[in-house]
């Protein structure tokens, strides 16, 4: 097991933090990103289709 | 080439994408827990590294993803530019950002293993160092030129030459240090005499690199289908417009 408090310590959690915050952050925002994606896709064919009526 | 026209169906790639995605992203999550577990509190500290080792569970797998991204980079925009099949312009596209994330992550955890092993954060002279930061420089120099393109053809024929030009880096880190001298070091894995590692640090090491590769590929395909979304809503605008 990792010693609790001293430098070496503070290396490992910045780099292990700093990997799964980012990665944690990258699938938030795509999750995100592709329902939005989605939602407007939806809502531009249902124009269309309401237009075209 | 006929199998691979399969999947350059958009509609066969929504319907084929869809149950993939989680079945490979909770596998992705089980084994990065697995890996971060076993390198925070199971694994011995290193012989002459000590504790400061542990950092290679989140460091090797990205740096390892990052030259994989970029290698499907240039293999999606070689089959666009040759064939023109528009999922690979796709994939490519949704490749980049997360490609450039995980060379992101490759230079940051390298340079925080980097000071108490070497005493430096980075090392300017070094060619594995510089050879990744180009890396990460050219994945930011796709994103930007595709951005700066009026047309999705135009974005996706520049951004394929550079991606193409590109790939002669990834060569070059992998070898750069057997070729120059460099603080970095050895290959200690992906050797032709088999891996110089123990087991005990060998297993976590693969099965976390497996887990981010399938959240890697969990993202890209999330990424692909929100763009084929996007793509659809802005044809039928353009439908709209043409009718009008």
């Amino acid at each position: 097991m990792i010693p609790v408090f001293d430098d070496t310590a503070t290396f490992i959690w910045v780099a292990y933090s700093l990997t799964i915050f980012s990665w944690v952050l990258a699938t938030i925002g795509v999750v995100q990103r592709t329902r939005t994606a989605k939602r407007q896709s939806e809502q531009t064919l249902d124009k269309k289709e309401h237009q075209d009526q | 080439m006929k199998s691979l026209s399969v999947f350059a169906n958009p509609h066969r790639f929504m319907t084929m994408s869809k149950p993939v995605i989680p079945v490979i992203g909770i596998a992705g999550f089980l084994c990065v827990a697995y890996s971060t577990w076993q390198g925070l509190y199971i694994v011995r500290p290193e012989l002459y590294q000590g504790d400061a080792a542990r950092i290679m569970f989140v460091h090797v797998p990205m740096a390892w993803l990052a030259m994989a991204a970029y290698t499907f980079l240039a293999l999606a925009s070689f089959i666009w530019f040759v064939w023109r099949h528009e999922l690979a312009d796709l994939a490519a596209k949704s490749i980049a950002p997360l490609g450039a994330l995980s060379t992101g992550l490759c230079l940051a955890t390298g340079s925080v293993w980097g000071k108490p092993t070497w005493g430096t954060w980075f090392q300017w002279d070094d060619a594995r160092l510089v050879s990744v930061l180009v890396m990460f420089f050219l994945y930011l120099g796709y994103m930007a030129l595709r951005q700066a393109m009026d047309t999705h053809q135009r974005a996706a024929r520049a951004g394929a030459i550079l991606a193409m030009v590109g790939v002669i880096n990834v060569p070059i880190i992998k070898f750069s240090v057997d070729i120059w001298s460099s603080l970095h070091q050895d290959a200690s894995v992906l050797r032709i005499d088999g891996p110089a590692m123990p087991g005990e640090y060998l297993v976590p090491l693969l099965v976390g690199a497996l887990g981010y590769t399938f959240i890697f590929g969990s993202l890209t395909l999330m990424l692909m289908r929100s763009e084929i979304y996007m793509r659809r809503a802005e044809a039928k605008v353009l439908q709209g417009l043409v009718e009008k």
